[in-house]
């Protein structure tokens, strides 16, 4: 009997947040989801739960800048099975007037996004080119494209991020590698967001914030595009939104 | 309740008609714009529950009164997919700048461009009552940007994608979801794929049905993550 596919999803924190959502949702599907993160609490819960809900789920504890570290996460999805869907959605958010901006803070964020995403990409892109078939995702922002004042560091970093996605999607597409890139435009209705602000969908209304499923929905519906019709990049932003 | 109804406006032989498949197999009542008879005759009987309309979209009286006729005979649609193309082989023919008929240019932003003003226009109001709706363009890379040979068709669909983002933009809080499918390649139908490239293979073409598809899954998108732009090409397209 063939083996089990997998799926890795680097940056997976809280339950209620995207990495865990899509987790979720890749496991529903019947893959064998590997979830990483660097919170030695949050994320073995999540692979619990999906357990407890029927899924096939691991947890690996690492950091998704350390070299070393996502090899170990790609390795422990390939010995499971073939792995044929990764998401990285690794990295946090930080806003500085510039002028006070630390260069150690603004190679941190770039560390988290930018080259977590060329590490997690490179490691997962060398199982899959070999047999002509994989997905690899990444989670975007706005900031993929502009820089909004205080957010320097973020902006650089998911430009960067970005860019590593459209070079991966031009050599690997011919052989078979699926690279998708979402621009997520608007507040997730994950825990980071709503720790910070509890009442954010109360006071804009409903459906005004993204739904970390339906964000995984669409990863899923990327995940499954037939070849002749791929998407590198699309935007994903709540109906109620100004852009 | 009778079926939604999904409007295709445009329903030629590759990617309108595939999208009328593929609506209709997931419970769409199917009105159709073409203006070629034959084919809407034999979309018809193949449906089932779909109609065919004769229009010529280059004609906007002719589009607006088209419309009302769809309006009662089968009810306000919920979706409308605006798939009319005016212009889009000429870049391979005699339409270098200066030997090409000015003209071209209007009648191309006519089917291309106005007449998805004027659609938009007719369906979106009832979509607003509803408080729900899709409006789905079919655009490609000459939205972005005019390569040799299509100065009388590039301006046309760049000025249809900012037409469709200043609906978004307009529509979109009021629970009209508009997006812009932009599709980088050749479309494999019968009648492109002996003019652009009789000679590639299959893995050189978008598939109607692959196209279909996506534009099924975004008319569908959770209104808490709706896309605007959203590009999709072959694997193995060189760009």
């Amino acid at each position: 009997m063939a083996k089990t596919e997998t799926a890795l999803v680097v940056g997976v924190g809280a339950s209620r947040g995207l990495g865990a959502a899509s987790a979720r949702r890749f496991a529903r599907e019947g893959l064998h989801v590997v979830v990483a993160g660097r919170n030695a609490e949050k994320v073995p819960r999540v692979a619990e739960e999906i357990c407890a809900a029927g899924g096939s789920a691991e947890a690996v504890i690492g950091d998704a800048a350390n070299e070393g570290d996502t090899i170990r996460f790609v390795e422990t999805a390939e010995a499971k099975g073939p792995l044929s869907l990764v998401l990285q959605n690794s990295g946090s958010n930080r806003r500085d007037p510039f002028l006070e901006l630390a260069s150690a803070d603004f190679e941190q964020i770039w560390r988290e996004h930018c080259l977590a995403g060329f590490l997690t990409g490179r490691e997962s892109a060398r199982r899959m080119v070999p047999r002509g078939r994989g997905t690899i995702l990444f989670t975007g922002a706005s900031g993929s494209l502009r820089g909004s004042a205080y957010y320097a560091a973020f902006a650089a970093a998911k430009a960067g991020l970005r860019a590593v996605a459209q070079s991966m999607a031009r050599e690997f597409g011919p052989k078979g590698i699926h690279v998708a890139h979402s621009i997520i435009d608007g507040g997730i209705a994950g825990d980071r967001f709503l720790s910070r602000f509890p009442d954010a969908e109360k006071e804009q209304g409903a459906d005004s914030l993204l739904s970390i499923d339906a964000i995984a929905e669409a990863y899923w519906q990327l995940h499954i595009q037939h070849r002749s019709a791929w998407t590198l990049e699309q935007d994903l932003r709540p109906w109620v939104e100004t852009f | 309740m009778g079926k939604p109804v999904c409007l295709i406006v445009g329903a030629g032989p590759g990617t309108g008609t595939e999208c009328a498949r593929r609506f209709a197999r997931d419970g769409y009542a199917i009105a159709m714009f073409a203006r070629n008879r034959e084919r809407l005759d034999e979309l018809e009987s193949e449906l089932g529950d779909a109609k065919g309309y004769v229009c010529d979209v280059s004609d906007l009286e002719q589009l607006v009164d088209t419309v009302h006729k769809v309006q009662s005979e089968m009810g306000p649609p919920e979706i409308l997919i605006h798939n009319a193309v005016s212009g889009v082989l000429e870049g391979g023919g005699a339409s270098t700048f200066l030997e090409s008929n000015p003209q071209r240019l209007e009648h191309n932003f006519r089917v291309n461009t106005t007449s998805l003003l004027y659609l938009a226009r007719e369906v979106a109001p009832a979509m607003i009552e509803a408080g729900r709706g899709a409006i789905l363009v079919t655009g490609n890379t000459s939205a972005m940007r005019g390569k040799a040979r299509f100065a009388y068709f590039a301006p046309t669909k760049a000025a249809q994608r900012i037409l469709a983002q200043s609906m978004a933009r307009d529509l979109g809080p009021k629970g009209v979801h508009v997006a812009y499918i932009l599709i980088d390649a050749a479309i494999d139908t019968p009648r492109t794929r002996p003019i652009i490239a009789a000679d590639k293979p299959d893995e050189f073409f978008c598939k109607p049905s692959a196209i279909a598809e996506e534009m099924f899954r975004v008319a569908h998108q959770d209104r808490s993550a709706w896309s605007f732009d959203v590009e999709i090409r072959p694997f193995g397209e060189n760009w």
